[in-house]
C-alpha cells in the first residue's frame, strides 16, 4: 500500500515538473514561432493622419482648409440583417435604399465603400444606432477631405487635389511639398479588444500637419474681379475673359481669374477648359496695349518725346504687297504726337515708331519688359509666349508695333505695365506672400524681388502721363475713367488668330484694357481680356468699363483720398513738357484749337480756363515760356502744342471770375495794372471771393480774397 | 521603520514568537510587493486607456472646431453675403453716382 502511495507521488510529481519545466521552457527559451504568433496578438501599427496645411488670402480667410471625415464601408459577407443595416444607412446617409440594397448584397466581396467622406456626427449616428440593434458589418476609415469653402472662387488659381490629397492643378500642385502633411506610423501593443497600450510612457504625438500658405489675394476684390468678368462673357456673349490685378510697386498679384470657371469641391463636374488658370496658360496677340511699351522703349532709348510728330499718311501705309489700317476705316491721322498715337491709338504710328527702332532694338525692348519668356510667377503651367526670331520681316516688324505677330500672356502684360507705373523696374510677380511652418510656427515670408531696370525713372514718368492722356479728351479709353483718380492706359482691340488655320478668324477680336491708377503714384495694375466678344468688340467699349467698375472698388477699398490737381502737378507737368526736346520732325502739329480747348477743358481744373489764342501753321514751333502766371494745364505735359495761353485777366469793369483754387501770386498777377484792390484773408489758396464769382464788382472795386489750406 | 519595531513588539512580545512568525511574515512582504507591482502596472494600464480616450477626445474637439471654421468661412463667403443682401435684405448694387467719395478738403466726387 505504501509502495502505491509512493509511485502514485513519484508519477505526480513527474508530472507536475514536466508541466513547470514546459512552462519555463515556452517564458524562457526564444521561439521565433511563438514571437512571431505574439506579435499578430499583441502588436499593432497605428497611423497618425495629419492635415494637409491651409491656403488662406492676404487677410487670413481660408481658401482651401482640409477636415477629417470618415468613409462609410460595409463587410456584406457578416452583414446578418441587410433590411436594417439598409434602413439605418439610408437615414443617415441619405442615399438611394436600391443603391445601398446593391452594395450590401454583394456577398462575395470582404470590403464594399458606401459612401465616402462623410462627418463625424453622420460616423457616430450610424455607429449608435448599429450599437443599439445589435448588428456587425459596418466600418469606418479615417480620412481627410479637402474643402474650398468660397467655391468658385480663385478656383482655377487654387487648383484642386485628387482622392488621396495630392494636388492635381494650380496651387495644390505646385505647393503639393510644403502642403501635404506627414504620415507618422507607430508600433505600439494592443490588448485583447484591440485598443492601443501606452507602455514605458509612451505618448501619441502628432504628426506634423502640412504647411500653411497665406496668398497675395484680396479676397474681396477677387470677387469682384469675377464678377465683372462673368457679367462681360454674358452682356458680351464672349467666349471667355480674363483679369488681373496687380499691386503696381511690388508685383504682388492681388486678384487673377478667368471666366468661365468652376467649383473645386466637384472638379471632375467640369471640363478641363475651365480649370485652366488662363492669365499664365494662355497667350494672344495683345493688340494695341502693345503699343505702350513700343513707344516706352523709343522714349527710353531717346528715339522719341512726348511731343514729337509722325505722318500718319492719313490712316494707311502700305508695306510691299500689304496695306496698313487704322482699326477703324472713318479715322484718317495725318500729323500725330507720339503721346496722341497712344491716346488716339494708331496703328500706322506705331508702326512709323517701330520702323524707326528697327527690329534689333524692337526685339530688346520686348525683351526688357519680359515678353517671350515666363515671368518666373510661382505657379504651375506658365507659357512665355511667343517673339518670333530674327530676321522679321518689314509687314512683322510694322505688325510687331501695334501688338500682333508676337504672343503673352494677360500676367506679362500686366506686370509691364507695372514697371511702367512703379518707376520703371520689371518685377517678378508672386502669389504666394508666407509659408508657416505648422510645427514649428516659422514663417517664411516673399519679398518682391526686381529682375531689371527697364526705363529710368524720369521716362516712365513721362510714360505715365502719356498714358494718362489716353483716359482723357478725345483718347480711346475714356470709359477707364475713375472720377477723382487720374487713369493712365491703353486700350487693344486685336484680331483672333485661327487656331484651326492660318491667319484671323473672321469678326474675332480680343477686346482689352491695361492700366493703372492714380497716375500720381499708382498703387493698381489692372489688365482686362475679353475673348471674342459677339456684340461689340472694341476694347474701348467691351475692356475698359470693366477695367472703370473694378478699379472703383479697389481704389474705394483700399481706402486711397481721391487725387486734386492743384497748381503744383500742374507747374510739375509744365517743367516736365518744358524740358522735352524739340520735336525731331520738322512739320508743325496739327492741332486744330477746338480739338486742343476740348482736350484742356476735360483735364484741367474748372478753376484754370486756358484761352488758346492761336496754331501756328507750318513754320517752326514757338518756344512756350511757360510758368504760374499762365496757369498752363497739366494737358501741356501730354505733347499738345499751343501758341500762346493766357488765364483771364482781372478788369475793374468787368464780373468777378472765378478764382478758386489759384494762389495769392497767380491772382495779384491778374490784378496787377487792372484798378481792382485785393483785401487778403489767411494763408494758402483761394477758397472763396467776396464778391462772388459772376457778380459784379463795388463801387469800391475792392475784392476780398480768403484763402485756405 | 520606527514605528514598525514597537508595533512588532506589541503584537508579538515573544522573541520566540516573532521567531515562529518571520518566514510567513517576510512571505507576506514578498506577496505583498508582488500585488503592489500589478497593481501599479494595472495603474498604468488603466491611465493609458484614460490618455488614449482624453486624445480621442480632444481630437474630437479639433475636428469639431475645424468643422465650425468652414462653416463660418462658407457662410461668409462674399457671395452668399451678396445674395443675402439682395434676396433678404432687399439691398441693390450701387448704380453710377451713387457713391460720393469725400476728400479732405470736403471735395465729393461721384463714382
Amino acid at each position: 500500500m505504501r509502495s502505491r502511495i509512493v509511485v502514485l507521488l513519484a508519477f505526480l510529481a513527474v508530472l507536475w515538473s514536466v508541466l513547470i519545466g514546459r512552462a519555463a521552457y515556452l517564458q524562457l527559451i526564444p521561439d521565433a514561432r511563438l514571437q512571431g504568433l505574439q506579435k499578430r496578438q499583441f502588436d499593432t501599427v497605428v497611423t497618425l493622419n495629419a492635415r494637409r496645411g491651409d491656403v488662406l488670402d492676404r487677410n487670413g480667410h481660408e481658401l482651401a482648409v482640409s477636415m477629417t471625415t470618415y468613409s462609410v464601408f460595409a463587410d456584406p459577407k457578416i452583414i446578418e440583417d441587410i433590411g436594417k443595416v439598409r434602413r439605418i444607412l439610408w437615414r443617415s446617409l441619405n442615399m438611394n435604399p436600391k443603391v445601398i440594397d446593391s452594395l450590401l448584397r454583394t456577398k462575395k466581396k470582404r470590403f464594399v465603400w458606401v459612401q465616402r467622406h462623410v462627418e463625424r456626427n453622420v460616423k457616430e449616428l450610424i455607429e449608435h444606432d448599429m450599437k443599439e440593434a445589435k448588428l456587425r458589418g459596418i466600418g469606418f476609415v479615417e480620412e481627410s477631405k479637402r474643402v474650398y469653402p468660397n467655391e468658385k472662387l480663385l478656383a482655377q488659381t487654387l487648383g484642386f487635389v485628387g482622392e488621396n490629397e495630392g494636388g492635381l492643378e494650380g496651387l495644390e500642385l505646385k505647393y503639393n511639398q510644403e502642403l501635404q502633411a506627414g504620415k507618422k506610423k507607430i508600433s505600439l501593443k494592443k490588448d485583447a479588444r484591440g485598443r492601443p497600450l501606452l507602455i514605458g510612457g509612451q505618448m501619441f504625438e502628432q504628426a506634423p500637419d502640412g504647411a500653411d500658405i497665406q496668398l497675395t489675394i484680396d479676397r474681396e476684390l477677387q470677387f469682384v474681379l469675377e464678377q465683372e468678368l462673368a457679367a462681360t462673357v454674358q452682356k458680351h456673349e464672349a467666349d471667355s475673359a480674363v483679369g488681373i490685378i496687380l499691386d503696381a510697386q511690388t508685383s504682388e498679384i492681388l486678384a487673377m481669374g478667368s471666366s468661365p470657371t468652376f467649383d473645386p469641391n466637384r472638379a471632375s463636374d467640369f471640363a478641363p477648359d475651365r480649370k485652366r488658370n488662363r492669365t499664365v496658360t494662355d497667350s494672344f496677340e495683345p493688340g494695341s496695349t502693345m503699343k505702350t511699351f513700343i513707344i516706352a522703349g523709343a522714349l527710353q532709348r531717346k528715339v522719341l518725346e512726348p511731343n514729337t510728330i509722325f505722318d500718319c499718311n492719313g490712316g494707311q501705309m502700305k508695306i510691299g504687297k500689304r496695306t496698313i489700317h487704322e482699326a477703324t476705316a472713318k479715322e484718317k491721322f495725318h500729323d500725330l504726337t507720339a503721346t496722341q498715337i497712344l491716346a488716339y491709338s494708331s496703328n500706322v504710328g506705331a508702326a512709323k515708331i517701330a520702323f524707326k527702332l528697327g527690329e534689333d532694338r524692337v526685339a530688346d525692348i520686348l525683351h526688357d519688359f519680359g515678353f517671350g519668356e515666363r515671368s518666373g510667377v510661382d505657379l504651375p503651367g506658365e507659357v512665355r509666349g511667343i517673339v518670333q526670331a530674327r530676321p522679321w520681316s518689314d509687314i512683322l516688324l510694322a505688325n510687331v508695333g501695334f501688338g500682333h505677330g508676337v504672343a503673352t500672356t494677360p500676367l506679362q502684360v500686366a506686370n509691364a505695365y507695372a514697371a511702367i507705373a512703379n518707376g520703371g523696374v520689371l518685377k517678378k510677380p508672386y502669389i504666394v506672400k508666407s509659408i508657416r511652418d505648422a510645427e514649428t510656427g516659422e514663417i517664411v515670408d516673399t519679398k518682391p524681388a526686381a529682375i531689371r531696370q527697364v526705363m529710368s525713372p524720369e521716362a516712365a514718368a513721362k510714360m505715365r502721363l502719356m498714358l494718362a492722356n489716353v483716359t482723357t479728351g478725345d483718347g480711346t479709353g475714356v470709359a477707364a475713367r475713375v472720377p477723382g483718380y487720374p487713369v493712365g492706359g491703353k486700350t487693344g482691340t486685336a484680331q483672333k488668330v485661327n487656331p484651326n488655320g492660318r491667319g484671323y478668324i473672321k469678326g474675332g477680336y480680343i477686346a482689352s484694357f491695361a492700366g493703372f491708377l492714380p497716375v500720381n503714384d499708382p498703387r493698381f495694375v489692372i489688365y482686362i481680356a475679353v475673348d471674342h466678344p459677339r456684340k461689340d468688340y472694341y476694347g474701348a467699349s467691351v475692356a475698359a468699363p470693366v477695367f472703370a467698375r473694378v478699379a472703383k472698388f479697389a481704389v474705394r477699398r483700399a481706402g486711397l483720398a481721391p487725387v486734386l490737381i492743384t497748381a503744383d502737378d500742374v507747374t510739375k507737368s509744365a517743367d516736365l513738357a518744358r524740358n522735352d526736346v524739340d520735336p525731331v520732325d520738322d512739320s508743325v502739329p496739327q492741332v486744330t484749337p477746338s480739338k486742343a480747348a476740348k482736350f484742356l477743358a476735360s483735364i484741367a481744373p474748372k478753376s484754370l480756363s486756358p484761352r488758346i489764342l492761336g496754331v501756328t501753321k507750318r513754320e517752326a514751333p514757338a518756344k512756350h515760356e511757360l510758368s504760374l502766371d499762365d496757369a498752363t494745364p497739366a494737358g501741356v505735359a501730354a505733347g499738345v502744342e499751343l501758341a500762346a495761353v493766357r488765364a483771364p485777366t482781372l478788369d475793374a469793369a468787368a464780373a468777378v471770375p472765378n478764382l478758386e483754387g489759384l494762389t495769392l501770386r497767380e491772382v495779384l498777377s491778374r490784378v496787377n495794372g487792372t484798378g481792382v484792390e485785393v483785401r487778403v484773408h489767411g494763408e494758402g489758396i483761394v477758397s472763396k471771393t467776396v464778391p462772388a464769382p459772376g457778380a459784379s464788382f463795388a463801387s469800391s472795386k475792392e475784392l476780398n480774397v480768403y484763402l485756405t489750406h | 521603520m520606527k514605528f514598525v519595531g514597537p508595533f512588532v513588539n506589541s503584537v508579538m512580545p515573544d522573541a520566540e514568537t516573532r521567531r515562529e512568525y518571520a518566514p510567513f511574515a517576510s512571505l507576506l512582504i514578498i506577496v505583498f510587493c508582488l500585488f503592489s507591482v500589478v497593481f501599479c502596472k494595472m495603474e498604468i494600464r488603466r491611465m493609458g486607456y484614460s490618455v488614449l480616450k482624453l486624445t480621442r477626445e480632444e481630437r474630437k474637439m479639433r475636428d469639431l472646431d475645424r468643422q465650425q471654421m468652414i462653416q463660418l468661412a462658407k457662410i461668409t463667403r462674399p457671395e452668399r453675403l451678396q445674395q443675402v443682401a439682395q434676396a433678404r435684405l432687399t439691398l441693390k448694387k450701387a448704380e453710377v453716382g451713387q457713391i460720393i467719395q469725400m476728400t479732405g478738403r470736403g471735395v465729393a466726387f461721384k463714382q
